[in-house]
Formats: structure tokens, C-alpha cells, sequence
């Protein structure tokens, strides 16, 4: 059983993740046209998401998405939402290892193949998502225990850098006064949805008690900000809109004057690798524990599910394998559409789990 | 069982090793790239791309500098470089590049061709210091003064201030360059290094661009103020004239800060803060000085500084561009973001400029 501290990792690796790639990228392309009131309207949405989600999945201890479905909805219903939902999931994890492919082979090692970078990932990924769920939220306390004071030290340093240009920053702000843009919206409310990841690790809590729901729109609100204005600080209002990783740019501007090594660089790509892969495991366990709910129960056959899930993982590995062929651009399209799918599969959920919980009540009753 | 998922495993991870091995080349195989010297060719339209080339050596005690320059001339830097990995032997490797010197043609042709390439390219760091090379970027390269004891060196040490802290040298990173290029309301700026023969640089000059090319050199001396101005603790002196004496104050600690005043539609105006704690470093009168000359010589001090400040003010007005990012600044106060620019268009060549100057000198040196 885990303690409630372990639902804080959970949302706040999936705030962090967020910098990398889809949702600056989102923001910034609508700093003139409502990112600011987006990501407002996105701290009070997914503050009331997750105030929701957890309210609901408390009435059903210790029970994951597949238990709930299987014990109130038909199974003809059940088993199709839970492939969408296991499909989602999937490519949440295999959109994180392309981005990441394309980062390492940019800014740190041009000369490795994009093939081999990605074997890498994937043995790593494939291997330790078939741990169990309680060992994985113990690995991701320690894991954010290292990266965290480093995510840390680049923004206090990025901030602190006398060439950060606050006009640009306030010039932005004098942007403010727009409608919220739906894109913005759906890549700012990214930066909440690390509550879904209960959906498979609800298992192994039994009564989750939430306690200052505020320090978590807090924390996503300052991690949005911080996300959207810092690279504006560095590369300016209208510059900006030509960079590709904006945050990796940024990493790369900042010079450290006193230590072993002079590039920013380095320490965020350290930090942000780590945890990027362990998010990725993450959404592929919960991706596989999806699938493998809807295979043939292997109760007591481990060598059954042994097979099951080298199959699920296997075809998880080819997927991400033919996703390499897209470009650039198609990635990004494919990101931006995701962001979208996944909100409205969020809003989905949340009713979903209130209609099954209705269902159990009436039974009850 | 167990065994099984073990050969799997360094199955696995023996894959992955034929896979990474083949690309990887050692450090005695690379030849790193510590400074870009971009000038123009002799056709029309072509770039003559240098190369200054550290040799890796062991032994850091006993280092004898050595380094080698390449050059190219072809219609683009890509494929300058290209044909110079058939010059040397190993693999080029730009990682550890610290500075591009822009040729004192090209920057007064165009900048921002050679700037899309340095922030586009991926092993080029966005730390990279820029700098305007005259006669020529080449000329800077082969500058080789006899305390350098690595490779360009003392070009890096010179601009990132981490040797040398002169009052005179400003340094520009690539992403600020790129920023100020694409901004509007800013104006971009780089420093000036002129080789002074074989061994010298000097690098006390700074060059105004209009997002395109130099439209102006200030000297000297409004160089230091400009860099006074642009950041804060600059370490300097500056004069004070009293009686018939002069005097030297070095800055201890200064600060500037602005606010552009627009209330009054036909009398728009800057107003400039500086603020400056010193010591006295040099007195021609043989007289003592006491705590009221002190006093004196700082409001004479500050009067002299805030006169200078203000003809440099003019100056950069007057030529029309932006170095300082007024407009950004103008623009990032005002919520009328259709028009502001236009506004502020109007505004600029009206301005006028407050200059209030506050030199406190806190201390005379070791003597009265």
C-alpha cells in the first residue's frame, strides 16, 4: 500500500515533463493571442479535474480502471474504452521516447544513429515497466529526489542572469488580455494530468487522502508561468517563435561560471533524460496493465503472463519503431492532436467513473 | 527461468553496443574548433571562412601552444567547411567553439545570414561570443599574444570577463544577438577586436547595427559609458575636475536604471538614475583632501558624468537605433499593443534626456 505522497510524485513528474516538449512549444505560438488567460483557465480545470478524479476513485479502494469497468459496465463497452484508453496511454510514453530521439541526437550526440539511441530507450523502457506499480512509484520518489534540485538549480540560474530580458517578459504580459486559446488550453492542461495515472495505480492505494489541493495548482500555475516566460526572457518575443526545443535553447544559453562543466546544458538534459524515461515507463505500465486486463486472466500462471506481456511490450517497441519515420513537423502535429484527444478522454474518464460509481450504488442499494 | 531472461537481457544490450560503436570517434581522432572567422571572399557573394584549430595535448604543465588556421572561400560556410575536412586529418569538432568573429565587411553588408547559421547549427553552443573583426576576422584569429598559453585563449578570456574585466569590452552570446535581430524595439550590438599586429588585440569599441549592419562605432570612452549604462558594477574610473586639480574616482559599485516619461505628448522624455559609490584613486593637487572636498568632488564628478551620459544619449538617438531596448521597454508598459509601436515610432526622435547622476565618494585611499 503506498502513502498519499506517492499521488504528489505522480502529478509532479507529469508537471515537469510537460516543459520539454508540446506545451511551451503551444504556449508560445499563442503569446500574442491568449496563452496567458489559457493557462489560467487551465490551472482552474485541472485543479477541478483532479479534485474530481481523486474524489471519485476514492469510493473505489484499491481497484484500478480495469476492476471499476469490469464490475459496473457491460463488458461489449468495457473492453473497447479500455483499449482506447490503454491506446492513449501508449502513445503518451512513445510521443515522450520520439522527442527524446530527437533531442539527444540535436543537441548531444549528432553523430549516433537515431536507430540506436532509440534501441536504447526502448530496452530500458520495455524492461522496467513490467516492474510492479508499487516498486515503480518508489523508483520515481528517488528518481525526482535527483532531478528535482537540478530542474531547480537551471530556473533560479535562468532567472538570476542579468541578460534575461524582463521587457520581453512584461512586453508578453501587456499580451494578456485575449480570449483563451483552445490549444493552449489543451497543452496547459497537460501540466495537471499526472492525476490519471491512478486509472492502474489506484491498485495499490487504499483511501487516498488529499490534503492542500491549492499547493497543486499552485505548483502547476508557477510551472506553467515559469515554462512560458523564461524562454521569452532568453530569446525574445518575436525570436522565440523560431526555436524547435525552446527549452533546450534556453538550457543551452545559460552559462555556469564555476563548475566542472561551462553548458547548462548538460545538467538539464542529465535531469530532464531521467525523467522523461522514467514518465515513459510509467505510461507504459499503465498501458500494458490496460491491455493485459483485457487478455485471458493468467491468475497464478506467471509464465502465461510472461508471454502476454512480452507480446503487449514487443508491439509497444515496433510502434514506437514506425512512428520513427515522421519528421519534425508531423510529430508536432501528432503531439498537438494527442494534447487534444487526451483532454477530452480525461473529461470522458471522470464522467465514466462517476456513471460506474452511480451504478455500484444503485446495485448496493 | 531465470538464466533465460538473463541471455535475453545481454542479448539485448550486446545489440545495442554494435549499434552505438560504429559512429563513435575518440578525442585523438577529433581536432576541436576554438574560434570562426567569417569574412568575405574575393568573388562577390562568397564567404571566406577561417578556422582556428586547437591540438589536444597531454601534459597542461608543460603546454606549447599550438594551433593552425584554416582557410576557405565558397559561396556558403557550409560548404567551406566541408572542404576543409579534406585539410586535416581528423574529424572537425565545432563543441567546444567559444567565439565567431564576423568580418568588418560582412558586418557592414549583412549580419544575419552568418547568425542563422550559428544559432541553426546544433554543435554550435548559443554561448557563442560574436564580435566584429577588423581589418578582418582572419587578421583576429592570427593574433597570438605571448601570454596565451592555450589556443585563442585569450580571446575567450578577454570577452567572457572572466580574465580581464575592462570597462570597455561588452560581450554579445549568439542568442543575444538573435534576440535583438528578430526583437522590436531593440537594436543589436557587438563588440569591435582590432589586431594590432601579430601579438595584440584590442578590443575597446562598440558597433551599432540596425538589425542588418553597423550603423555606427562609438569610441572609447562611449563605450564604457554605454557599458556603464547597460549593466550594473562596472569597474572603472572616471574624471573629476575641481579647482584647477583633477581627479580620478574608481567605481565601486554603480547602478543605472531608466524610466521614459510621456505624459506631456509634445515633451516626451528619458530619465536616467545612475548611481555610483567610489573611492578616490588619483589626486594632481598636492593638496589633503577632507570630507568636503570629498563631497565636492562627487557632485563635480557626478556633473561631468551625467553631461557625457547625455551627449552619448543624443548620439545614439539621433542615429536612430535602439541599442538600449527603449522601444521594448516602452512597448512592455503599455497594454495599446496595435498602436504602441507606431506611437513610440513618433515619440523617438523627439525624446529628450534627464540625466541625474549621483557619485558618492566614499573614501580617499589609502591617504588623505
Amino acid at each position: 500500500m503506498a502513502k498519499s505522497r506517492y499521488f504528489y510524485c505522480l502529478f509532479l513528474m507529469n508537471t515537469l515533463i510537460n516543459i520539454i516538449n508540446f506545451a511551451p512549444r503551444e504556449l508560445i505560438d499563442a503569446r500574442f493571442d491568449g496563452a496567458q488567460s489559457s493557462i489560467l483557465v487551465a490551472v482552474a480545470t485541472g485543479t477541478l479535474f483532479i479534485y474530481l478524479f481523486t474524489k471519485v476513485i476514492n469510493k473505489f479502494p484499491g481497484q484500478g480502471l480495469p476492476e471499476i469497468f469490469g464490475s459496473a459496465l457491460p463488458k461489449l463497452l468495457a473492453a473497447p474504452l479500455i483499449f482506447v484508453y490503454a491506446v492513449l496511454w501508449y502513445m503518451a510514453g512513445a510521443l515522450i521516447l520520439l522527442s527524446f530521439v530527437d533531442i539527444t541526437l540535436r543537441f548531444i550526440s549528432p553523430d549516433t544513429g537515431p536507430y540506436a539511441i532509440l534501441f536504447g530507450f526502448l530496452a530500458v523502457v520495455c524492461l522496467c515497466s513490467r516492474i510492479d506499480s508499487l516498486s515503480l512509484l518508489y523508483g520515481l520518489e528517488v528518481t525526482l529526489g535527483i532531478t528535482l534540485p537540478l530542474i531547480l538549480y537551471t530556473t533560479v540560474k535562468a532567472i538570476i542572469n542579468p541578460d534575461f530580458s524582463w521587457d520581453a517578459v512584461l512586453q508578453v504580459m501587456t499580451h494578456s488580455l485575449h480570449a483563451p486559446d483552445m490549444n493552449s488550453i489543451a497543452a496547459a492542461t497537460f501540466t495537471f494530468s499526472g492525476y490519471i495515472n491512478l486509472a492502474v495505480f489506484n491498485r495499490v492505494f487504499h483511501g487516498l487522502k488529499l490534503k492542500h489541493i491549492w499547493i497543486l495548482s499552485l505548483e502547476g500555475f508557477l510551472v506553467l508561468a515559469i515554462c512560458f516566460f523564461v524562454p521569452i526572457g532568453y530569446h525574445g518575443t518575436v525570436g522565440i517563435e523560431r526555436h524547435v526545443y525552446t527549452w533546450f535553447t534556453t538550457a543551452d544559453s545559460i552559462r555556469i561560471e564555476a563548475f566542472l562543466i561551462e553548458r547548462m546544458l548538460y545538467i538539464f538534459y542529465f535531469a530532464y533524460i531521467t525523467l522523461s524515461l522514467v514518465s515513459a515507463i510509467i505510461q507504459w505500465h499503465v498501458g500494458k496493465e490496460l491491455l493485459l486486463s483485457l487478455l485471458p486472466s493468467t491468475a497464478k500462471k506467471p509464465k502465461k503472463k510472461l508471454r502476454q506481456e512480452i507480446v503487449i511490450l514487443v508491439l509497444f517497441a515496433a510502434g514506437a519503431l514506425a512512428l520513427m519515420r515522421m519528421d519534425q513537423y508531423d510529430l508536432n502535429m501528432l503531439g498537438v492532436f494527442l494534447l487534444h484527444i487526451r483532454w477530452y478522454g480525461e473529461l470522458l474518464l471522470i464522467l465514466l467513473l462517476f456513471w460506474c460509481y452511480w451504478i455500484v450504488r444503485r446495485r448496493r442499494a | 527461468m531465470r538464466t533465460k531472461k538473463g541471455a535475453v537481457f545481454l542479448l539485448l544490450l550486446l545489440v545495442c553496443m554494435t549499434v552505438t560503436g560504429c559512429n563513435f570517434k575518440d578525442i585523438d581522432r577529433r581536432i576541436f574548433v576554438v574560434a570562426i572567422g567569417i569574412d568575405p571572399g574575393k568573388v562577390e557573394g562568397t564567404f571566406k571562412v577561417s578556422l582556428k584549430l586547437a591540438i589536444p595535448q597531454g601534459d597542461v604543465t608543460k603546454i606549447d601552444e599550438k594551433m593552425q588556421i584554416l582557410t576557405e572561400e565558397s559561396e556558403s560556410i557550409s560548404e567551406a567547411l566541408r572542404r576543409m575536412k579534406s585539410k586535416v586529418e581528423k574529424e572537425l569538432d565545432y563543441v567546444h567553439c567559444k567565439s565567431l568573429i564576423l568580418g568588418e565587411q560582412i558586418a557592414a553588408k549583412d549580419i544575419r545570414h552568418v547568425t542563422d547559421w550559428a544559432v541553426r547549427r546544433r554543435d554550435i553552443q548559443l554561448i557563442l561570443n560574436f564580435a566584429v573583426g577588423r581589418p578582418g576576422a582572419l587578421e583576429v584569429l592570427q593574433v597570438k599574444p605571448p601570454s596565451e598559453r592555450i589556443p585563442s585563449n585569450s580571446l575567450i578570456l578577454a570577452m567572457s570577463g572572466q580574465g580581464t574585466e575592462s570597462p570597455f569590452i561588452s560581450s554579445v552570446y549568439s542568442y543575444q544577438l538573435m534576440r535583438s535581430i528578430y526583437e522590436n524595439g531593440i537594436d543589436p550590438i557587438l563588440p569591435i577586436i582590432e589586431a594590432q599586429g601579430e601579438e595584440q588585440f584590442l578590443i575597446d569599441k562598440i558597433a551599432l547595427l540596425d538589425k542588418k549592419k553597423i550603423k555606427l562605432v562609438l569610441t572609447p570612452d562611449e563605450t564604457r559609458l554605454f557599458n556603464l549604462l547597460s549593466r550594473s558594477n562596472l569597474r572603472t574610473n572616471f574624471p573629476a575636475h575641481l579647482g584647477g586639480g583633477m581627479y580620478q574616482y574608481y567605481t565601486e559599485s554603480s547602478s543605472s536604471s531608466y524610466r521614459i516619461v510621456t505624459q506631456q505628448e509634445d515633451n516626451p522624455y528619458i530619465r536616467y538614475n545612475i548611481k555610483i559609490r567610489a573611492i578616490l584613486e588619483e589626486n594632481s593637487t598636492e593638496d589633503m583632501v577632507t570630507h568636503h572636498m570629498l563631497k565636492e568632488i562627487g557632485e563635480s564628478g557626478a556633473a561631468e558624468l551625467s553631461k557625457a551620459v547625455t551627449a552619448l544619449l543624443i548620439k545614439i538617438r539621433d542615429s536612430g537605433m535602439d541599442p538600449m531596448g527603449w522601444g521594448l521597454h516602452y512597448g512592455a508598459r503599455h497594454w495599446n499593443n496595435d498602436t504602441e509601436m507606431a506611437v513610440w515610432e513618433s515619440l523617438y526622435p523627439r525624446l529628450k534626456f534627464q540625466v541625474k547622476a549621483d557619485v558618492d565618494v566614499k573614501y580617499s585611499g589609502m591617504i588623505k
